[in-house]
């Protein structure tokens, strides 16, 4: 019989709370793919939402000590995940370079085909009157310029080191293979992180 | 169009890729003043249900899967024949109060073929809109719609950078059927998620299911294939079982209609036989059941119909919810008939409900709040 990967929640949840790295890469090749949808519909941008995602892994790991109180874990994990990137899409908006690759991706993605109720674009017209011009000028802007993801990575204080790359490296090839030796080489990346935080 | 109405329409537009250039940057002036947090809080949390398939806690009742199977001991009553089979309820006591037609309900569509996929790069593409008939995704991988108007996914043998699942996601009062590139068929049902690599690298073929999913396995000798659903993992060689897994369902539920499967969860593991049922009960126990009505009932969603066999109240209408895209709340004391029968996917929520108002039960339904009434 070919061993399987088995998938316990309980059973992982209490050994990443006593610190096991593989329980770990575990629990995030079976949310990772479930947060990812619901991070971008918030901020965009591919890339971005990868960062946040890793973001909230690491929160995750080092408050792991709570998981053994925690009941609900989708919920919880999910009450941190909106938490956290509805605070960075609110940190995005002080940046215009932020904005600018936010609102290129949006359009990149826009999809166009609903009619909209005439008393709902009243009142959008209604609030775009009461824009200034100067925060309308800085709008029209960041609709025109294409910025590169890094430039906003660093703007709006998502860390984006090498270690961090690194696990996210890791946890992605378990996630195409489903390789054995995961463990060791979670372990390392992890230690290394570690060390860096 | 009260303002909260309106802030409500934003926020969705917003989220769902919708909004114009003009309201793009309405959102973003309100976001900074901070008036949209409790906007965008809510729509996530309901956008977090539809992920994890959960409902609010109706109708969540702790009972619900204490039926054991073939001991029900009940009189089977014909009440409506309907198209494909007419639909049968077990109930003690019969009252008849049709719903009231006088008063002006809105009355709500079934579900039909309708999916969201995304993809690497975070594109969503709405497959039910599509009117082309070949996507390039990224890289070498395509989607293609064959003539008999199936998607077919053709993956990329290219390594790629970034996260390497695509996401298959039916929403509620959506189905979806779906070819993989190994050739194996999925048929997605409402409110469920199927991960899939982008390609099947490795030596096994593993996807991840949130939700009820009907497969048809192709052979390949070399590559098993694992569903992962739950705390249980499905390895198949080639062959076509049914897989019940929402959230809100408290069993995993595998049903096996040709070839053979094994079914493993932690330390144990067992096989399935043709026309079998195989799951952990609630105590952890691994149970088999053989019995054909049960089977039939258990893929009939993808021929067209609901299927029921001495189902209790609940069961159905968790059924009735994802399909027609209602939230179901209970009022007064639960009925405890027992429902069996077929009913026709394609009814509208309207006639559906005549046909279950028959047996002990009523329902009110308040734009998408359905209650059920003793």
């Amino acid at each position: 019989m070919i061993d399987l990967p088995k998938y316990d929640e309980k059973q992982l949840l209490l050994s990443v709370a006593h610190g096991d790295e593989a329980s770990f890469s575990q629990l995030y090749a079976h949310y990772a793919p479930l947060l990812y949808p619901y991070v971008l519909k918030l901020v965009k941008m591919p890339a971005l939402a990868e960062d946040v995602i890793q973001d909230i892994f690491l929160k995750l790991w080092e408050a792991r000590a709570k998981l053994t109180e925690v009941k609900n874990f989708p919920g919880y994990l999910f009450t941190i995940a909106r938490n956290h990137t509805l605070n960075i899409l609110q940190n995005l908006t002080r940046s215009q370079k932020a904005m600018a690759s936010l609102v290129g991706s949006f359009k990149e993605q826009r999809f166009d085909d609903e009619v909209l109720v005439n008393d709902y674009s009243q009142f959008v017209e209604k609030v775009l009157q009461s824009i200034s011009p100067r925060s309308r000028e800085i709008f029209r802007k960041c609709r025109e310029q294409g910025l590169t993801y890094d430039e906003v990575a660093q703007e709006i204080g998502i860390s984006k080191n090498a270690v961090k790359k690194h696990m996210v490296q890791v946890l992605r090839t378990f996630k195409v293979a489903t390789g054995r030796d995961l463990g060791i080489t979670m372990e390392v990346a992890l230690i290394l992180l570690m060390l860096h935080i | 169009m009260s303002q909260k109405k309106q802030y409500q329409e934003l926020v969705r537009r917003y989220l769902e890729n919708k909004a114009t250039d003009e309201e793009l940057e309405v959102f973003f002036h309100l976001l900074q003043q901070g008036k949209l947090k409790s906007y965008l809080d809510q729509a996530l949390g309901k956008e977090q249900q539809s992920l994890l398939g959960q409902e609010d806690g109706h109708g969540k009742a702790a009972s619900v899967i204490s039926l054991r199977w073939g001991r029900v001991a009940a009189a089977a009553v014909l009440v409506a024949g309907l198209g494909v089979g007419g639909f049968w309820y077990f109930a003690q006591h019969q009252k008849s109060h049709p719903l009231p037609t006088s008063q002006k309900i809105k009355d709500i569509q079934p579900g039909h073929n309708h999916a969201i996929l995304t993809i690497v790069g975070g594109r969503h593409l709405d497959l039910d809109s599509q009117s082309n008939s070949v996507l390039v995704l990224q890289g070498k991988s395509r989607l293609v719609r064959n003539k008999s108007g199936e998607w077919v996914y053709q993956g990329t043998d290219e390594p790629e950078p970034g996260i390497t699942f695509n996401v298959l996601s039916a929403p509620r009062g959506g189905q979806f059927p779906f070819v993989l590139e190994d050739g194996t068929r999925v048929w997605l049902n409402a409110a469920s998620s199927l991960t899939f690599p982008t390609s099947f690298r490795g030596s096994s073929r593993e996807v991840t299911l949130i939700g009820e999913a009907y497969f048809e396995v192709a052979q390949d000798a070399r590559k098993t294939f694992v569903v992962h659903a739950g705390n249980q993992g499905i390895q198949v060689l080639g062959t076509a079982f049914n897989v019940n897994a929402y959230p809100d369902e408290s069993l995993v539920k595998t049903t096996l209609i040709t070839g053979s499967v094994r079914l493993n969860k932690e330390q144990s593991s067992f096989l399935l036989g043709p026309g079998e049922i195989g799951f952990w009960d609630s105590n952890g126990k691994e149970e088999k059941i053989r019995d054909e009505d049960k089977v039939e009932a258990a893929v009939s969603w993808k021929n067209g119909y609901f299927s029921f066999a001495e189902d209790d109240i609940q069961i159905v209408m968790r059924q009735i919810s994802r399909w027609y895209d209602v939230e179901v709340r209970y009022e007064g004391p639960i009925t405890q008939a027992r429902f069996g029968g077929d009913i026709e996917r394609d009814l509208t929520l309207m006639q559906v409900l005549r046909i279950l108002e028959k047996s002990q039960v009523h329902f009110r339904l308040e734009g998408k709040v359905l209650t059920v009434l003793p």
